[in-house]
């Protein structure tokens, strides 16, 4: 998938109950019920979904060492735009057709508008990215507008996830394997061994549990 | 002439005095040598030659001791016995250097340290994440309320997290230390209540 080649349909949807896009061992992605959505198309193949509304995202950025647990949970509310990549049959049959006090319930007088919106954020998504990233039936790859007018970027693939903000990056693959990055230190975790890098101290711990 | 052969007598011995408190004198410069090292046997006059003998042997073995432990211990200028010292203990900063911690920050942890309901939970925690039903089941003398309300003070105090995903509790590297620490600390109070006990003279 060419990021260039990204295109928004036009029918504006809504989300008729509450939805959970993403769940596994660590990570959770809901949206509320009434969230408006477009379709995001490749060539003019549905690939994704842009959304503006309500939800949550909870991320349990932990790692669990012989020693202890390193880290904490990461909630944020979903409330600026976000895009997901990759197909989701759950999705598809929570959606309906927005109507206009759909819009205005998120404070958009037309369809015009909230199109409008819906661009201007799949373009500052798109801006100065280039590259193309291939998405299979597995893989969905979340971007989460910050009020830095950055992206915090979310690819998850079974049990491997990776996860990376302006605060933190965290990579994790079956739990047995864990790389965290967040405020000076770095944490690198392998079936229990253990390697912690903290302002100027390091601790290696070689003990499997 | 006897006065002169006296005379000369006198000097003779006066000479052998002077050798005899020359050799005490030496005999005393190698004793305080010894005793720098930290090494002193105390031997008669008559054995002098056995004293040197084994001076020299225990100067071998010393050096021997230092050479093979050089950086982790130094032998003690103690006078009349072999005293090893670690090093790490006698570099240490003295205790007015030693960083103030935020006492208000310790009280925390030691109020979310101080119940037993809290120490039982820490203590479950220790063999691995539970869910709260494990706790529950774990530990039925306290209530589900009481739990979830110890289960906060916990992570109140950073000893505690919990998986937002899938709710689990999971002790932290601070819990465990704190856990263990207050542990250690009762062990070693009661070992020293056994020794004070032990030397305590009885009562007629």
């Amino acid at each position: 998938m060419l990021l260039q080649h990204m295109q928004l349909g036009t029918q504006t949807q809504k989300l008729t109950k509450d939805t959970t896009l993403l769940q596994n061992e660590k990570c959770i992605i809901k949206t509320a019920a009434g969230t408006l959505t477009l379709p995001i198309l490749v060539e003019d193949n549905p690939s994704g979904h842009l959304f503006i509304g309500k939800g949550e995202f909870t991320l349990d950025a932990i790692i669990e060492t012989t020693r202890g647990a390193i880290g904490k949970p990461t909630t944020r509310d979903l409330n600026r735009p976000f895009l997901m990549f990759g197909e989701d049959t759950t999705l598809n049959q929570n959606l309906a057709l927005a109507t206009t006090q759909d819009l205005a319930n998120y404070g958009y007088k037309s369809t015009e508008e909230f199109l409008k919106k819906a661009h201007e954020t799949l373009d500052q998504f798109a801006h100065r990215r280039h590259g193309q990233f291939d998405i299979n039936e597995d893989t969905h790859i979340f971007a989460f507008a910050t009020e830095y007018n950055k992206w915090d970027i979310l690819i998850a693939k079974r049990d491997k996830m990776v996860y990376a903000s302006k605060e933190k990056v965290y990579i994790t693959k079956n739990n047995d394997h864990s790389v965290s990055l967040e405020s000076g230190s770095i944490l690198v975790s392998r079936k229990g061994k253990t390697i912690v890098i903290d302002k100027g101290n390091i601790l290696v711990d070689r003990d499997a549990p | 002439m006897s006065e002169e052969n006296n005379l000369k007598e006198e000097m003779k011995r006066l000479k052998e005095e002077m050798n005899a408190l020359k050799q005490q004198l030496q005999n005393m410069t190698n004793q305080r040598t010894q005793k720098r090292r930290g090494i002193y046997i105390d031997v008669d006059d008559r054995l002098a030659g056995v004293s040197d003998y084994i001076n020299e042997v225990m100067k071998g073995v010393t050096e021997g001791i230092e050479g093979e432990i050089e950086k982790s211990i130094f032998i003690h200028p103690h006078a009349g016995q072999v005293k090893i010292i670690h090093r790490d203990r006698a570099d240490r900063e003295p205790p007015e250097h030693i960083e103030k911690p935020d006492l208000n920050k310790v009280a925390n942890i030691m109020s979310a340290l101080g119940q037993e309901h809290r120490l039982k939970i820490l203590q479950e925690l220790m063999t691995g994440g539970k869910y709260i039903s494990d706790l529950q089941n774990a530990l039925p003398e306290i209530t589900t309320s009481t739990l979830s309300s110890h289960l906060d003070v916990l992570q109140e105090a950073g000893l505690v997290v919990q998986e937002r995903v899938r709710g689990r509790y999971l002790i932290t590297i601070p819990g465990r230390m704190a856990y263990k620490m207050s542990n250690m600390i009762v062990k070693q109070r009661d070992r020293h209540a056994d020794t004070d006990a032990e030397t305590e003279p009885s009562q007629p």
